[in-house]
């Protein structure tokens, strides 16, 4: 993190069928993502965007021409731009490039040091309040009664009020006032974060009407994630883990959700089906926010190096393993971490318990696993040298429980909800306890066929003591 | 000018590639020998949907472990559908170590499971797919609803492009290949291993249609709660 000077660009855009609709503003502001990562707008023709950053980039000048570039092509006709070190100065900036409306200033008799470049003006650093000085009030976003009034007094030029004493005007207009000296002084306390992470990719957007539904979310995330994904291409890093960042609207809460990628990665289609099935997580079954957003962030929280694996031409049966991430990182999102699993089981002796499964968080094979390998193990362990295989349990999600009619202790016949079956042959008990210090259990395991072949798994589990002691029967599974 | 041996040879290799056919081929070996030797190309035929048929305790998930076990040995990725979430975790351990790569995809609601196979069929990155019956969504006349005929024949497009065998355990898709198990009959264990069954089971696989050989399989029943040597937590005796 560093600390960055603020700078900060104005963009205003002329009426014109581009802007029809609601989804005007939004355009122009997702249009902006290809000059700045942060873009808020700030009336229906105009947004602000982050300036900083662009002297290693080519200068502002540059800037301007990127963002009057994407402007043009979003399909607005007009385009002007105004950069500078406060937001009022840059909103003046770009308001006098308007009125100029392409004809070149005669910058040697300005007063102050700017840069004339595409319809746009560059105010230096430090010379906003000289920049401000000979413009008239219009230029200040002041209340109409605040304007009529100083113009009444006899106000005309900016800096005509920039040179009063700010006492004076509290005592005469209040609060306003002193934000009306504020400005003309050239502070502007509406500006971008100071705070950088140059190093982790970020990207946001404040929406010009909150959003109620998904679809303009998406629409905007498009922007944010070819935002991202093009300064993760331009330092050479992939996105092992993003935050999504939703701004509620008339509030200072926000809502996060967390993007994990099976691998680390760049791919904008793959994060955005990532970061789409994270947002419909907040949506209720109508489609709707659960509260109105009126912004969301993207930022990469952490990177990691490219991890492709060199392909073999001349191997038909390559397979390409950020294909498999791919897939798996989208199950994850749509069906949840728990739904892409390795087995995990623990070691304990009660069945449902030790049956267990960790979310398989990445497509690597985890570390702790690989050094407990032997060369072929799944091979040995499952298929025997003489070629008997051991069965596979399926173990029920929830024991089901069976009556069971039971001679000298054995089970003969169970009885479900399907009819009578016959327990031809059957093996057991073996008895199974523990937990005492918490929740015991006493058990007597049982596997029983049946007539038609089925390999059931059973159990007898005691409840109470004394005479008050109960066995009830349970079918926990089958071996298939 | 004389073009160097490094070229002509790698000439030769991209002249070897294309004369191959194109398309899916080669089968994967059940780790079975004697039903490799049944099945078409002495496996399972990749590119294609191979049904896995048979009642309860017939052993499909066993020889598909089986199977599994093999092609992980080769560095294959598999993806097993559990969309019943039915399968112990204990007897899966031993497939996600080594070179291949396994997952088990668990979906919380069963009816996801075609969409699953789909998705992961889809990205061309696994050599196997196998999907699990649910038990919940099975109707009456044995055929999956999920895996209506539409529903077959665009996995089956989807497993021909990508090259892999994609199983569907337990239902009925009217796929070209059937591999169809029954379980020993009780009166078989007691003849050939006394009263109980703690000892070995036999299981048959037919290949195809009529006319085909049984393979007899023997699946030791052994109990599944033997926990792993925790580990101490105490540290060495000084």
């Amino acid at each position: 993190m560093n600390t960055a000077p603020s700078r900060v660009a104005t963009v205003l855009v002329s009426e014109g069928p581009a802007l029809s609709g609601d989804s005007g503003g939004t355009r122009l502001a997702t249009a902006l993502l290809a000059g700045s990562p942060r873009v808020a707008p700030v009336g229906p023709q105009a947004c602000r965007v982050d300036a900083r950053g662009w002297d290693r980039r080519g200068g502002e000048t540059v800037l301007v021409r990127t963002l009057r570039g994407a402007t043009l092509s979003a399909g607005f006709t007009g385009a002007w731009a105004g950069v500078a070190n406060a937001a009022v100065v840059a909103d003046a900036a770009a308001m006098l490039a308007k009125q100029l409306d392409g004809q070149r200033p005669n910058v040697s008799s300005l007063p102050v040091d700017i840069v004339y470049e595409e319809a746009s003006i560059i105010v230096a650093p430090g010379t906003g309040p000289a920049f401000l000085s000979p413009l008239p009030l219009s230029f200040l976003p002041l209340s109409y009664e605040m304007r009529e009034t100083l113009r009444a007094l006899g106000f005309r030029r900016i800096g005509e009020l920039a040179v009063r004493d700010r006492n004076e005007l509290e005592a005469r207009f209040g609060p306003a006032g002193v934000q009306a000296h504020r400005w003309a002084c050239a502070e502007d306390v509406r500006a971008f974060r100071s705070l950088v992470a140059d190093e982790l990719p970020e990207s946001s957007l404040e929406l010009d009407g909150a959003a109620v539904t998904l679809e303009p979310l998406l629409f905007v995330l498009r922007h944010l994630l070819h935002r991202v994904c093009s300064d993760l291409l331009r330092v050479g890093r992939c996105a092992s883990r993003l935050s999504l960042e939703l701004r509620l609207d008339g509030s200072t809460t926000t809502q996060r959700a967390k993007v994990l990628p099976a691998r680390a990665t760049r791919r904008e289609d793959l994060l955005y089906d990532l970061c789409r099935a994270a947002l419909e997580r907040a949506v209720d079954t109508n489609g709707c926010l659960a509260a109105p957003v009126s912004g969301i962030e993207l930022r990469v929280e952490e990177t990691a190096p490219p991890g492709a694996r060199q392909g073999d031409l001349f191997t038909g049966d390559w397979r390409d393993p950020m294909a498999a991430a791919a897939a798996l990182s989208r199950l994850r999102a749509r069906l949840g971490e728990e739904a892409v699993a390795w087995p995990h089981p623990r070691a304990i002796h009660r069945p449902e318990s030790r049956n267990r499964w960790r979310p398989a968080a990445s497509v690597e094979t985890p570390e702790e696993d690989r050094a407990r390998s032997d060369p072929s193990p799944g091979t040995a362990r499952i298929v025997s040298a003489d070629g008997t295989i051991e069965s596979t349990l399926h173990l029920l999600p929830d024991p089901v429980e069976v009556d069971i009619w039971a001679s000298e202790g054995c089970p003969r016949e169970l009885r479900d909800r399907t009819g009578r079956r016959s327990l031809l042959v059957t093996e057991g008990p073996e008895r199974l306890s523990g937990d005492w210090w918490k929740d015991p259990y006493r058990r007597e395991y049982f596997r029983a066929c049946t007539e038609e072949g089925e390999l059931l798994w059973l159990y007898r589990e005691w409840r109470g003591r004394g005479k008050g002691k109960v066995a009830k029967w349970w079918l926990h599974g089958f071996y298939d | 000018m004389r073009r160097s041996a490094a070229i002509v040879q790698l000439e030769r290799q991209i002249e070897q590639i294309e004369s191959k056919p194109r398309g899916p081929g080669g089968s994967v070996p059940t780790g079975v020998s004697s039903l490799d030797t049944l099945l078409p190309g002495g496996g399972l035929p990749r590119g294609q949907v191979v049904e896995w048929l048979g009642p309860r305790s017939s052993g499909k998930t066993t020889l598909l472990r089986a199977t599994f076990a093999t092609l992980r040995a080769t560095g294959e990725s598999i993806a097993l559908i559990d969309p019943a979430r039915s399968l112990y975790a204990p007897d899966w351990t031993s497939l996600i170590v080594g070179e291949g790569r396994f997952w088990v995809i668990r979906p919380p609601d069963p009816a996801e499971a075609v969409w699953c196979a789909d998705l992961i069929l889809r990205s061309g990155a696994f050599g196997a797919v196998a999907l699990l019956a649910s038990t919940h969504t099975v109707a009456a006349d044995g055929v999956d609803p999920l895996l209506r005929r539409a529903v077959t024949i665009r996995l089956q497009r989807l497993a021909e492009e990508a090259n892999a065998v994609f199983l569907t355990v337990g239902h009925v898709p009217l796929a070209a290949l059937r591999l169809s198990f029954r379980a020993g009959r009780v009166e078989s264990v007691q003849k050939a291993f006394g009263p109980f069954l703690s000892s070995v089971r036999p299981i048959w696989v037919r290949v195809g249609k009529r006319g085909a050989v049984e393979v007899p399989l023997l699946c030791p029943v052994s109990p599944s709660w033997g926990p792993e040597p925790a580990r101490d937590r105490k540290g060495p005796a000084t």
